[in-house]
């Protein structure tokens, strides 16, 4: 992934940097003693020692990251900023379903709990999926915390409901045609 | 791309007298050694890119750049509102998940000025990598905070991975910037190969789960059609509604993401692809009205420096426009 010169000029480029200027000298016919000679024989080790180092760093932070996102993207790992990179990777079709939360009040009524638009809560509605999961403890807490979130008092209901919507787009009028609704679970308050 | 001669591969050579036991596999091994495979040689070649020395300002544009997409980020959002989110709907794995459910907003906040107080270091160029540390990771640790709502965020996730790996970078000092070292070189090629494999990842993954049908299918016309609010909705519908035209956005957008190596191996092609991107992402936050300006900018800080000659500043660009406006 080098640059075209940068690559080229490589060993000649490397040796003038890392050997102090020997190649300099040497051009210029400098007469250099033999004490001098030894203390840039010295320099152009640790030069080369630094320069060898470099190359293990290079190597371990490049191919470790490289490995890290492609293992990740192997095995799907969802560990931010470890991610499986699926972005729109899924077919859409005119088919697709939506989930949404609803508070029962003691008469039956149902209230749709609207999620605010902020992305940070937006994004919470992809745990209603989960919910049913969770344990009753978890369950009402995150119940309670949707509700609050939305500006309604959970003491005004004795449920709250997650729901499941299939439905079918018209692709003129865009509008979705709810073929079925699921209720995947129910949390009392 | 002249392959260079690494002064370090000398190592892996088998040491004078190693072939010389009398044993055949010592002898194959040596013979290998001299006639080296086209895998090895590939991988040698790569190698001896990644590791060749590379001129200090070249490494100075990249890490300044990024620290500077990095410190926009920080500034451009409300990082508080992630203490808006009750502890009961913090969800999602990520590197800072063993942090409490609720970080108070007095924290965010501060994470978010020390962050940027990093990014001042950097462009300051003084303590630039300790800077540069400071503001990678309070950028990563808001990212991991604000994306732990269940979904996963992948807004600047490039950038943070980009970023990771110039956080090992050492930043020439003043007046060095001319100087070429291997410890200048590698940064820059280091985040260029990261760029290329998470947007070749973003290919793959549509191909993998979806095959060649998520570009030569209806499958962009509803995308189209289901996205949310846009600044252009009306003329994501439109597109939707002329199937070639949305199976070339679809078709184009795969293209890009699956050949994002062979753009940016090139140096010439480089700038190209950052301007690609910034088009197919343009499009993407137009149409879907999704954000991920993150990935244009992190694209262009790497792509742009690293498309020009490498004896060519960043700062050279100036001159044309001076030179187009002398009398």
């Amino acid at each position: 992934m080098g640059d075209t010169g940068a690559t080229s000029r490589g060993p000649s480029a490397d040796e003038h940097t890392a050997g102090s200027g020997v190649s300099d000298e040497h051009a210029m016919g400098a007469a250099v003693d033999d004490e001098q000679a030894a203390g840039q024989a010295g320099d152009d080790g640790a030069a080369a020692g630094a320069a060898g180092r470099d190359r293990r760093v290079a190597r371990v932070v490049t191919w470790g990251a490289v490995a890290v996102i492609l293992l990740g993207a192997a095995v799907e790992i969802e560990a931010w900023p470890v991610t499986s990179f699926r972005l729109f990777s899924t077919m859409r079709t005119a088919d697709g379903a939506t989930t949404s939360l609803v508070a029962i009040a003691p008469d039956g009524t149902q209230t749709p709990v609207p999620i605010p638009e902020h992305q940070v809560l937006a994004t919470t509605s992809h745990q209603l999926v989960e919910l049913r999961d969770q344990s009753p403890r978890q369950q009402r807490a995150e119940a309670v915390a949707w509700l609050e979130l939305a500006g309604l008092d959970p003491q005004d209901f004795v449920a709250v409901a997650v729901d499941r919507s299939a439905w079918t787009m018209d692709p003129d009028t865009r509008e979705r045609h709810v073929r079925s609704t699921t209720r995947l679970v129910e949390v009392p308050l | 791309m002249t392959p260079t001669p690494t002064p370090g591969r000398a190592a892996t050579s088998t040491p004078p007298g190693a072939a010389a036991t009398g044993t055949e596999p010592a002898t194959a091994a040596a013979a290998q050694v001299r006639h080296p495979g086209r895998v090895t040689r590939f991988v040698r070649g790569i190698d001896a890119r990644l590791t060749a020395p590379g001129p200090g300002f070249r490494l100075l544009e990249v890490h300044t750049l990024v620290a500077l997409v990095i410190g926009l980020r920080l500034v451009a959002r409300d990082w508080s509102a992630v203490a808006d989110r009750p502890a009961a709907l913090t969800d999602g794995l990520t590197f800072v998940s063993w942090l409490p459910p609720h970080v108070p907003d007095r924290v965010l906040v501060a994470l978010a000025v020390v962050g940027v107080a990093g990014v001042g270091l950097v462009v300051a160029r003084r303590r630039a990598q300790l800077g540069f540390v400071v503001a990678w990771t309070a950028y990563a640790v808001l990212c991991a905070l604000w994306g732990s709502s269940g979904k996963v965020m992948h807004n600047d996730v490039l950038t943070v991975w980009v970023g990771f790996v110039l956080l090992f970078a050492r930043v020439p000092q003043r007046g060095r910037d001319d100087e070429r070292t291997v410890a200048f070189g590698w940064p820059p090629r280091a985040a260029l190969t990261v760029l290329a494999v998470v947007y070749w990842l973003t290919g793959v993954q549509k191909v993998r789960h979806s095959g060649f049908d998520w570009a030569f299918s209806d499958n962009m016309s509803w995308i189209l059609r289901q996205g949310g609010q846009a600044p252009a909705t009306g003329l994501a519908h439109w597109v939707a509604d002329h199937g070639l035209l949305a199976g070339a956005l679809a078709t184009g957008a795969l293209l890009l993401e699956l050949t994002a190596p062979v753009w940016l191996v090139w140096r010439r092609t480089r700038a190209l692809f950052a301007l690609a991107v910034a088009v197919m992402h343009t499009s993407i936050w137009l149409f879907l009205g999704l954000d991920y300006s993150a990935w244009v900018l992190t694209a262009a800080a790497v792509a742009v420096p690293m498309s020009l000659a490498p004896t060519r500043r960043l700062g050279d660009m100036r001159r044309f426009g001076t030179i187009s406006t002398a009398p």
